[in-house]
């Protein structure tokens, strides 16, 4: 067994902003899945977040957690692979990981959120219409005030 | 999109992903959530009301539905718990979604029943931003201004505008279940681009406030009239920047106030009695709107209303 290669967690920002070399590696985005096999992996839970892909992919819990959400991306058919072409605007995506928590503050479980970098997306290629309504807040109290009598 | 890190396949490693359904992140998320949503809704046979198209209703003649959508937090009403408890199963079946039960809490508002009614409370929400603020150990006040007026000032700018901003933004859903302070959150809002130290003094005039009337709440009471009272008031050229006046309405539902509002007027008003015009043309809007939503929630027999 190899022993927690990263004696001391990475760096982790507290900013939002991405940082260009924050994110994962080109060299990473074509290695697959199973071309890391479990063995290079650390079993130790990890207590804090990665934010890059290529910190998160050295833990097995990490792994894990980006394969349940691949799974369930693909069980609900979300996208299909086509070949590229040069009129298509490719929108990036990236892993978010968070640590869920119980209320005592032990760890429940590890989620990894495979998001999509909504502002590399150009209007009219990519989407057209965003509005979502949502409700008042007169409707709220409207309907409170009708419910109770 | 560019397929995800660590998942390229490997036999076509140039290939794109054509997405078939929205991920999070994406501009139309929120829009194609609310279509998933309000699909399934209209094909169990609800009917999204035309004034607020967040609110559906269900009516099979002798029973009502309501049902209102906040994103991903749903509250259902109606007048038959055997079928309200049928379409939790029917929601249930096409998405993944818990029963809370009984409301407790909505919008991180608390709601509590009591024997006249409904309590509605941001005790809670009230004192997170007191701990935001640093002023969990304030005086309170009794007021929610104070009578010195506020006006844009070149000089002595706040030290840390986003912080100001986030509280403010913090008070104005606060107005949720507080009308009492929409007046003072309005005026401080009308600073966010350029706040001083003298709007931050009255921003902490407003919390100090809060601290005294925290567990207050917004009681909505039973009763068997349906009739809409509107009140209205201006005052005359109340901004010393630009003149304006501000506006306010007031819109009870019986006994409970169920809209309200106040605001700067987009028009200098050369009048006080312009003002005051101008105040009544907004709330006799804001009662006809609330007129078509009570058509719609199918409440019967309303009286002509009063302004």
């Amino acid at each position: 067994m190899i022993p927690p290669s990263p004696a001391s967690p990475p760096l982790l920002s507290r900013h939002p902003m991405v940082l260009r070399s924050r994110q994962p590696k080109i060299a990473n985005t074509v290695s697959s899945a199973a071309a890391n096999t479990a063995a290079t992996r650390v079993l130790l839970s990890p207590s804090f977040e990665p934010v890059a892909f290529s910190d998160a992919d050295k833990y097995v819990a990490w792994h894990d957690a980006m394969c349940d959400e691949i799974k369930a991306l693909r069980s609900n058919h979300t996208w299909s692979l086509v070949p590229f072409h040069p009129s298509m605007n490719v929108v990036g995506s990236r892993w978010v990981y968070r640590i869920k928590r119980r209320v005592d503050g032990s760890i429940d479980r590890y989620k990894a959120h495979l998001v999509a970098r909504g502002f590399t997306q150009q209007e009219g290629i990519d989407y057209s219409e965003t509005f979502s309504p949502v409700i008042k807040q007169a409707t709220v109290r409207l309907v409170f005030s009708i419910a109770v009598s | 999109m560019k397929q995800p890190s660590g998942f390229v396949d490997p036999t076509l490693p140039s290939h794109v992903c054509r997405l078939h359904k929205s991920l999070y992140g994406l501009k139309q998320a929120p829009r194609a959530w609310y279509t998933c949503l309000s699909d399934f809704l209209l094909s169990i046979g609800f009917i999204a009301s035309k004034v607020d198209t967040s609110l559906f209703i269900l009516s099979d003649g002798t029973n009502i539905f309501y049902l209102l959508v906040y994103v991903d937090d749903i509250l259902l009403t109606g007048s038959n718990s055997a079928m309200l408890h049928h379409l939790v199963q029917l929601l249930s079946s096409e998405f993944k979604l818990r029963d809370l039960g009984d409301v407790h809490y909505f919008l991180g508002i608390e709601v509590q029943s009591t024997g006249m009614g409904l309590m509605l409370r941001q005790h809670k929400y009230i004192l997170d931003i007191l701990t935001r603020a640093g002023m969990t150990t304030c005086k309170p006040v009794d007021t929610p201004v104070s009578p010195s007026k506020l006006a844009i000032q070149p000089d002595h700018p706040f030290s840390d505008p986003t912080r100001f901003c986030q509280i403010v933004g913090a008070l104005q859903y606060l107005t949720f279940t507080h009308p009492d302070i929409c007046f003072a959150v309005n005026k401080v809002c009308q600073y966010m681009h350029a706040p001083t130290d003298s709007h931050w003094v009255a921003v902490k005039h407003i919390i100090r406030y809060l601290k005294g009337t925290a567990s207050y709440g917004f009681h909505i009471t039973r009763g068997t009239s349906f009739a809409l009272h509107g009140f209205t008031d201006a005052d005359w050229a109340g901004s010393i920047d630009d003149c304006k006046s501000t506006g306010g309405y007031l819109v009870f539902f019986r006994q409970t106030p169920i809209s309200w509002k106040s605001g700067k007027q987009r028009i200098v008003a050369r009048s006080s009695t312009k003002a005051e015009y101008k105040a009544l043309a907004d709330g006799t809007a804001e009662v006809i709107w609330l007129q078509y939503l009570l058509t719609d929630l199918q409440v019967p027999s309303i009286s002509a209303p009063t302004i």
